[in-house]
């Protein structure tokens, strides 16, 4: 009876441990470049060329590329559509709070170059992702946000 | 014996009454440690912040789906380019028509590339290989110009710094418009060019004449001689455009080479070199080669930045004789 009592006690410990240690699990962290290779395999983005953090600069004006932990961006190469998504990982949560800043500001000034030069084209940034998850920001402008939204949804 | 029989009952009941008491202690515990750990969840990870853009007053209007095919004549005209970069336009069609066994015409070949969809493969293809020009023989080349010159950066060609270049920019707004809070003179003013590579003019062919655009582009010549007396400047082209995007944009094919004209007239005028890009980049009958044009028939492919950086590189390298270039 004793032995039968230690042995529950050992294994409620364990199953409550191990239900604590769930609870405690942080939300899932993916690669960027993982996010972003998920999207753009299923969501047409128009002559997509990548951004490094040396290069991100010319287009990412605001943003601190030393808060950046991971990152992975494309932006559309020609310059003639609003195609873009970035996936960006911020070293910390203030940081990653400045960084959708950052972020939100490219999207105004995207806003304000393709309304007049290309209207038809607005209904990717009307209906454009742009959120932070966690440390996490993410911005999508493409032809299918919905679904673009869903497979990196998917991926956190 | 009773006794130590009794003694030994009362014994193990005091021992399940404290494993008891402990099991109560362990599961009480656990939940609250359970509850610490989801309000600290609940502190560390909030809920994704959703953006709202705002609603936008401009045309809605959905275009056809297009699609950025992976370019299947990239190789070939990459090939072509680095080994005979002052190669006529002639021989290179031909070996661009041996390719495309199956494309016919500018038209044909854009609804061809418009039912490939592979956007991963074209994300390969955007990347430059860096092989053909030497990206260090631009490195204090100023590139000035509009959307069409931010491909130059935007397929990672060259650096930002070699460019000034913004979406809409005109021969006439490149003299009073900013890039990022920077105007041109001072971009001019500080990284001191030895070469200032131009090409405006795309942006005002739908609602400025040529004329007007022709006599603001020599004001910015000279004001650049003014402030670069020094500076070579050299005056690109326009880029060819589609049939289908003549047909049906005010960037006429007739526009263009009328734009063109003017432009070889300014630069006879202001002393400054004229090197013609759209020769190379059209098809014998002057639209843009389906290689070299973005699906919207108006800008450029990757291939073709390659391509144009290569022939630059050649004419300043090797002379207007030689490269082939008037």
């Amino acid at each position: 009876m004793n032995k039968q009592k230690i042995i529950g006690v050992i294994f409620a410990a364990i199953i409550s441990l191990t239900a604590c240690q769930n609870i405690d699990k942080p939300a899932a962290e993916p690669v960027p470049a993982d996010v972003t290779a998920a999207v753009m395999s299923e969501v047409e983005l128009m002559s997509p060329a990548e951004k490094d953090l040396e290069t991100i600069g010319a287009y990412y004006t605001d943003l601190d590329t030393l808060s950046v932990a991971d990152m992975s961006v494309y932006v559309c190469g020609s310059g003639a559509y609003p195609d873009e998504i970035a996936v960006i990982k911020f070293k910390d949560a203030d940081a990653a709070e400045s960084g959708f800043e950052a972020v939100k500001s490219r999207y105004d000034s995207m806003v304000t170059t393709f309304i007049d030069y290309t209207p038809d084209e607005m209904y990717k940034l009307d209906s454009a992702v742009l959120e932070k998850k966690g440390n996490y920001v993410i911005f999508i402008a493409s032809a299918d946000n919905a679904k673009a939204q869903t497979i990196a949804d998917g991926k956190f | 014996m009773q006794k130590n029989g009794n003694q030994k009952g009362s014994s193990a009941n005091i021992i399940n009454k404290l494993l008891s008491v402990f099991i109560g202690i362990c599961i009480v515990v656990c939940l609250i440690l359970s509850i610490i750990a989801i309000a600290k969840n609940i502190t560390e990870e909030p809920p994704a912040e959703e953006y709202t853009p705002p609603p936008v007053v401009g045309d809605m209007t959905t275009p056809a789906s297009i699609t950025d095919p992976a370019d299947p004549f990239t190789e070939t005209v990459l090939t072509t380019a680095a080994t005979a970069p002052a190669e006529t336009s002639a021989e290179t069609a031909e070996t661009t028509a041996t390719t495309a066994q199956t494309v016919t015409s500018d038209e044909t070949a854009e609804t061809a590339a418009q039912t490939e969809t592979s956007t991963v493969s074209a994300a390969i293809a955007a990347t430059p290989a860096a092989d053909d020009y030497d990206k260090e023989f631009f490195s204090n080349w100023l590139f000035v110009g509009d959307s069409i010159f931010t491909g130059l950066y935007g397929y990672n060609y060259l650096s930002s710094s070699n460019v000034f270049a913004k979406i809409g920019l005109n021969p006439a707004s490149v003299r009073t418009t900013d890039n990022n809070g920077t105007t041109v003179y001072q971009k001019l003013a500080v990284s001191k060019p030895d070469i200032i590579c131009i090409m405006l003019g795309t942006n005002g062919l739908a609602y400025l004449s040529i004329d007007s655009m022709i006599t603001d582009y020599g004001k910015f010549i000279d004001e650049i001689k003014e402030l670069l007396p020094d500076t070579r400047i050299i005056i690109l082209s326009l880029t060819p455009v589609t049939k289908v995007h003549s047909d049906t944009k005010p960037e006429t094919l007739e526009l263009v080479t009328s734009y063109n004209e003017a432009l070889k007239t300014l630069a006879e005028e202001k002393e400054t070199d004229y090197f013609d890009i759209f020769t190379d980049l059209s098809d014998d009958e002057g639209y843009s080669r389906p290689e070299y044009a973005e699906n919207d028939g108006l800008h450029l492919k990757g291939a073709a930045y390659k391509r144009v950086l290569w022939l630059l590189e050649d004419y300043v390298k090797n002379g207007e004789e030689e490269s082939g270039n008037e």
